[in-house]
């Protein structure tokens, strides 16, 4: 037996239809956007890791870099220790506020420096394995997307606010539909392109202070555009727990290698 | 003497193919001395305009401060007094202009070079700004904090261009190691070695911060005189006053030395004295470090004129030897009839003269010419732009040179010819009856 639709019913789904579709195709401004990325990666709980890097030039020669990484994001704080190669171990990077610090332990030096500049003499930057803080340091405008494979992937190009320190003036990202960044490119204030980013992996964690998931970066390829040079960043052994009080201090580091 | 040199010009004549070959070696050895001259002095003359743009005024009054024996900053920590001090003996057409000093790595991405660091009154410079040649951006914009001007060389090791963003990295004057983001506004072009040696430019309020100075410290007060000769100040006479003025004053103030201020660091950091001293210097001292190119070229232009003067005088030795046996007849014939043996001899060395005098103008004239002509019109490959301060040929051909040429070819011929005339002069009237 066929069951009718009454014509009032008919008419308002009829109506409705552009309404649903256009509230279905309402997508998230780009700013809100990376909003949820830094949203996505960011956690209240301390932060430990070991990141190893293993670096490749275009020569040829390969380069090993080990280090353990401490942040307490909510103090911005951050102290990453090189644990290898043997000759710069005790070395690593202290941030208090807005200070970033490199200390040379062969020579006993701390040495002011910057977020622009690279680090343990690699590709790599002090923000590569800092808290996400995307919607801080810039402003982003929507690409629209881009099917690859099959996957609509969103585009976003970030231009750095006035007065932030950054590695890159500009960042081209591709999100994909769970709004992880899968690539990234980063442009020097000229336009150059500096390096590019192919997220290759993530894993999930659970912050203990607000039980909420969070995801963290695995693995990821990073390629220098001049020069070639390779990097495959690795982050491991991720433990989310209270860290010492002290941590944070020179004289903590300078005191691992007495 | 009308007849001599009437008989001397005779004989060049006659003996014509010898004389041009003769006239053109010499012409050609007087041209290449007129040259190297001309470069010598052109280079001079751009290193000279390079040192005082980039280094230096005609006279420096900079200092050195150490907080302790351990630690130096070439940094004059109160320049209003020492301004004070010096202000009143700046002579008329001159300005006293303040310009700060010191070393950094700049670096960008995974690339670092080391300079020293100008740091310039971008607002007071004025006319004196423009004597910078800027390749890519304005110097003008040094003016807003946080912002460097690199030399090609520089820009190029780093990779940047204008609009990129670079790190300065110094020790600060208590001995600490800072770092400065800084914005690349401009490009300057090649400036020889200074280029590699001094290709940060800052303005002085973005050194007073990475260096930590405060306020009111200046690296050096620089005067500036229009011109590149500096209107014939006697540099050395004022920098005694300007001594004298200074202790008088109450400053501490260095003994004179020919070393640019960069190479002082090191002997005055392992002083044992604190504070702050002051030093007096002139540009001829703040490009004491540049003395090899200027003492190399100086080497060339003896040896060119040395290599000329032997050309001449082995050419018109042999020449003239020659000429005497095959004018056997002719010296005998003229000595059977009276002539003395001293008109015999100022006769062949009047032909050495005439002809060296005459191809060594000739040539000189045809050189300078040349080198007007090609005066900054040569392009120069890198490495040898980089010693003599100028992408093309730096050529300052002046009447000197040529004069200079002259009296030296002529010289040389006279001197060569004394020999063959004095042999010529030997031979007895019978000499002419033998040769027949």
């Amino acid at each position: 037996m066929r069951t009718r639709i009454p014509l009032p019913s008919f008419v308002l789904a009829l109506l409705l239809i552009p309404v649903l579709a256009a509230a279905a195709e309402a997508k998230p401004s780009a700013d809100e956007l990376v909003r949820q990325v830094d949203k996505r990666m960011s956690m209240q709980s301390d932060y430990r890791g070991v990141v190893r890097i293993r670096e490749t030039r275009k020569d040829g020669i390969e380069r090993l870099i080990e280090m353990q990484v401490y942040r307490r994001d909510s103090s911005q704080n951050f102290l990453m220790v090189i644990t290898q190669p043997r000759n710069m171990a005790g070395g690593g990077y202290l941030r208090i506020g807005k200070n970033l610090w490199e200390y040379n332990a062969a020579l006993g030096h701390w040495e002011r420096t910057t977020r622009r500049a690279n680090i343990v003499g690699t590709i790599a930057c002090e923000g590569d394995f800092d808290r996400s803080r995307l919607a801080e340091d810039y402003t982003a405008v929507d690409e629209g997307e881009e099917v690859i494979q099959g996957t609509r992937y969103r585009k976003l190009y970030l231009s750095a606010r006035p007065d932030t320190e950054v590695s890159f003036a500009h960042l081209r990202l591709w999100l994909d539909p769970d709004l992880n960044i899968v690539k990234r490119i980063g442009y020097a204030p000229s336009g150059r392109v500096l390096r590019t980013d192919l997220v290759r992996s993530y894993q999930k964690l659970k912050d203990p202070v607000t039980q909420q998931p969070i995801i963290h970066y695995r693995e990821v390829f990073e390629q220098e555009e001049e020069e070639g040079t390779q990097l495959v960043v690795r982050y491991e052994d991720v433990q989310l727990a209270p860290l010492s009080p002290n941590l944070f201090t020179k004289s903590w580091l300078e005191g691992r290698l007495r | 003497m009308r007849g001599l040199l009437g008989i001397a010009l005779r004989n060049l004549f006659l003996r014509r193919e010898q004389g041009l070959l003769l006239f053109a070696v010499i012409a050609a050895a007087s041209g290449v001395l007129v040259g190297v001259m001309s470069l010598s002095a052109g280079v001079a003359a751009t290193q000279k305009d390079v040192v005082t743009t980039f280094l230096s005024g005609e006279l420096n009054v900079g200092g050195y401060f150490k907080v302790h024996p351990d630690s130096i900053s070439p940094v004059v920590g109160d320049a209003a007094k020492v301004r004070a001090v010096v202000e009143p003996l700046v002579p008329g057409g001159c300005l006293l202009r303040e310009r700060g000093r010191g070393q950094a790595t700049a670096g960008a991405g995974r690339h670092r070079v080391r300079s020293y660091v100008v740091a310039l009154d971008v607002e007071g410079e004025g006319a004196a700004l423009r004597r910078f040649k800027v390749k890519d951006g304005a110097l003008e914009t040094l003016a807003r904090p946080r912002t460097v001007a690199l030399s090609t060389q520089l820009a190029g090791r780093l990779h940047v261009r204008v609009g990129d963003m670079a790190t300065l990295f110094t020790q600060t004057v208590g001995g600490q190691r800072n770092a400065l983001d800084v914005e690349v506004v401009a490009i300057t072009e090649r400036a020889g070695l200074l280029g590699e040696s001094a290709g940060i430019l800052v303005s002085n309020a973005t050194l007073r911060e990475l260096d930590g100075y405060r306020p009111g410290s200046a690296g050096v007060l620089q005067v500036a005189c229009a011109g590149v000769d500096g209107g014939g100040l006697d540099v050395d006479g004022l920098a005694g006053q300007f001594r004298d003025s200074l202790r008088q004053a109450g400053f501490a103030v260095l003994p004179p030395a020919r070393e640019a201020y960069g190479d002082k660091l090191s002997p005055l950091l392992r002083e044992g004295w604190a504070g702050q001293r002051v030093d007096v210097t002139t540009w001829e001292d703040e490009s004491a470090f540049l003395g090899f190119i200027s003492a190399g070229l100086a080497a060339l232009t003896v040896l060119v004129g040395a290599i000329t003067l032997a050309v001449v005088m082995m050419g018109l030795f042999v020449s003239l030897s020659v000429a005497v046996r095959e004018r056997t007849r002719e010296v005998g014939t003229l000595r059977a009839v009276g002539m003395h043996r001293r008109s015999v001899v100022g006769m062949f060395m009047l032909e050495g003269m005439l002809l060296g005098a005459v191809s060594s103008g000739l040539g000189a004239a045809v050189a300078a010419g040349v080198c007007v002509l090609l005066r900054d019109a040569i392009s120069l490959p890198e490495a040898l732009s980089g010693f003599l301060f100028s992408d093309t040929l730096p050529l300052a051909p002046g009447p000197g040179h040529v004069v200079a040429a002259v009296v030296l070819a002529t010289v040389g011929a006279t001197l060569a010819s004394i020999i063959p005339a004095a042999r010529a002069s030997s031979l007895s009237p019978r000499s002419a009856m033998d040769s027949l």
